[in-house]
């Protein structure tokens, strides 16, 4: 009994700890996206080398 | 023909000339507005006091905590002191003024440091007497306190004056300084902590493997200075 | 004035309903980033399956975590990764400093940024870990204390650069941040393990988990992962710095120009302020607020 419940607490923090990560990544990932096509709508193309 | 009195350019001792230079004229300045007389060292004394009020009365307590909070109060004050001997240069276009001035960036960096090592030193000096009387802290290992309080003195010296620079003639100054510069000098607190533990606790031993830490960060951070004012006050 | 500078877009899609797998015309993805991206997504999708399903949880060795040493999955490509992203800051600042060449700043900026927030996950994650091994949120462990520090170091390099408005000025004061807080590392990690050794006896229990099979597999592939996941970050976030910079430079071009009409006459100004007013985020007053801020 007493296992099942330190495993389930165990769960508890992998599963927060994956959320975090994963949701920090995300977020900033399509933060640089959506800021990277603000600025760069505001340049022509000529400027941006990538394209 | 060159003058025989004045050094040839880049060799040691032209270096170390301009380092006098720049040295005596930061302590002028200091001789003649006494800003770290009248202002720096009653701070620091406050600093120590206010750490009596927020720890204990209790002189066990203090005693503990003695080598740390000496540290800290030297810490907190340097950035003080810094923002003085920079906010100087940066008013009325000084740092211009030097980087036209000729003389050798190196030396430049090594007379601050001093300038400000020199500050420190007489800080540190009313800072000990402070809290023998304050805490009766008494030293047993007096050659190893000395020692860490040169290593460390000229460690924080030539990050400072790194720091001083890069921070001088910014509107975000008097908070960007302490951000930048207190993370990287954790590792003086912590070696000069330990060092003062070691020298107040009559374990020397231990201490020595500390200023060791202490002198190859301040020899460390001499040579970056010296690097770092030679990028930033070449023409750009 | 050419029309060309009135409206930078230059006649291009406005990029209505673009995607995943379409490329957005003013975004910051290339055809080989958005390969890259679809990669990472998939690899993760297996990476979860591995880490969270596949691989046993660590019952063998004498202080077994259990479930906990999935969370090291996540913790060691984390640390690896802003490792990774502060030594690319220091080249870059190394490089900039030898060639001057705005490159290398953006590469170090850009490294930085995304160090920052690798260094935050190693932080968390390393405390949540922490939670259940030491049974407080924090211990003044020594890797974990340094990494503290560096962050804090390096958010104060992000923070003169946000400070220094001279494209110049800044790189050259960042390129010798970046440097002396790359040097700083060893010295503060070094410090802090001497001073642990003093205070921490043996009380303090570290988990020493058997890493092998599936669950030394499973931290390969996560590390491999959080280096690529590093890796398209840092396109992006180069892109973006080096469009700013651009913008930023064509902005003061661009205010010049505008002010050299208003001097001419008033029907500019008239419509450099409605421009302003409008929402089409167009005209020199919205691309000058952008500099400004």
């Amino acid at each position: 009994m007493i296992g099942l419940v330190l495993a389930a607490s165990d769960w508890t923090y992998v599963g927060w700890s994956y959320v975090v990560v994963i949701g920090t990544l995300v977020t900033f990932a399509v933060w640089t996206v959506l800021r990277g096509r603000r600025i760069g709508r505001r340049l022509p193309p000529e400027e941006r080398r990538w394209m | 023909m060159p003058d025989p009195a004045i050094p040839a350019e880049g060799t040691v001792a032209a270096v170390l000339a301009d380092a006098r230079l720049v040295a005596a004229k930061d302590l002028r300045l200091e001789w003649r507005s006494r800003v770290v007389l009248s202002q720096l060292v009653p701070f620091a004394i406050l600093v120590l006091v206010l750490f009596g009020f927020a720890l204990d009365p209790d002189r066990t307590a203090l005693q503990k905590a003695t080598p740390g909070l000496f540290w800290l109060a030297v810490l907190f004050s340097t950035v003080l002191a810094l923002q003085r001997a920079f906010a100087v240069e940066a008013t009325d276009g000084v740092t211009d003024a030097l980087r036209m001035s000729g003389l050798d960036p190196a030396g430049i960096f090594l007379g601050k440091a001093a300038g400000l090592a020199v500050h420190l030193g007489v800080l540190e000096v009313v800072l000990l007497a402070g809290v023998s009387l304050f805490y009766g802290a008494t030293p047993h290992g007096p050659l190893l306190l000395v020692a860490t309080c040169v290593a460390a003195t000229v460690g924080l010296a030539a990050v400072g004056s790194v720091y001083g620079i890069l921070s001088a003639a910014m509107r975000v100054r008097d908070s960007l300084l302490p951000l930048l510069l207190l993370p990287i000098v954790a590792p003086v607190l912590i070696a000069a902590s330990q060092a003062f533990t070691a020298a107040y606790e009559q374990t020397s031993g231990a201490g020595w493997r500390w200023f060791g830490l202490l002198a190859v960060f301040a020899s460390l951070y001499a040579a970056i200075g010296i690097f770092a004012f030679e990028q930033l006050l070449e023409e750009s | 004035m050419s029309p060309d500078n009135v409206d930078p877009r230059g006649g291009r899609d406005p990029g209505t309903g673009a995607g995943l797998f379409r490329m957005h015309p003013d975004g910051t993805a290339s055809r080989g980033s958005r390969i890259l991206g679809i990669v990472v997504l998939l690899a993760s999708a297996a990476f979860l399956f591995v880490a969270l399903v596949a691989s046993p949880p660590d019952d063998q060795s004498e202080n077994a975590m259990g479930d906990l040493v999935r969370i090291m999955y996540l913790h060691v490509p984390a640390a690896v990764a802003c490792y990774l992203a502060f030594f690319v800051t220091a080249v870059g600042s190394i490089g900039y400093l030898r060639k001057r060449t705005e490159g290398w700043d953006l590469l170090a900026a850009a490294s930085a940024e995304v160090g920052v927030v690798f260094t935050a996950l190693t932080l968390v994650t390393g405390s949540i870990w922490g939670h259940i091994a030491w049974g407080s949120w924090w211990e003044w462990d020594a890797r974990l204390t340094s990494t503290l520090v560096m962050f804090l170091v390096y958010i104060g390099y992000l923070a003169l650069r946000s400070a220094i408005l001279d494209p110049v000025v800044r790189a050259k004061r960042a390129a010798i941040v970046g440097v002396v807080a790359f040097v700083n590392v060893p010295i503060v990690h070094y410090s802090v393990d001497w001073w642990r050794s003093l205070h921490q006896g043996p009380t303090i229990s570290r988990f020493d988990p058997t890493i092998d099979g599936l669950k030394l597999f499973a931290l390969m592939f996560g590390m491999l992962l959080g280096i690529a996941v590093y890796v398209w970050l840092m396109i992006h976030r180069f892109r973006m710095q080096y469009a700013a910079a651009h913008l930023e430079a064509r902005g003061l071009d661009l205010a010049l120009a505008e002010r050299r009409a208003e001097a001419s006459g008033a029907s500019a100004t008239a419509q450099a302020a409605a421009t302003a007013a409008g929402s089409e985020p167009v005209g020199a007053s919205t691309v000058e607020k952008e500099v400004l801020r």
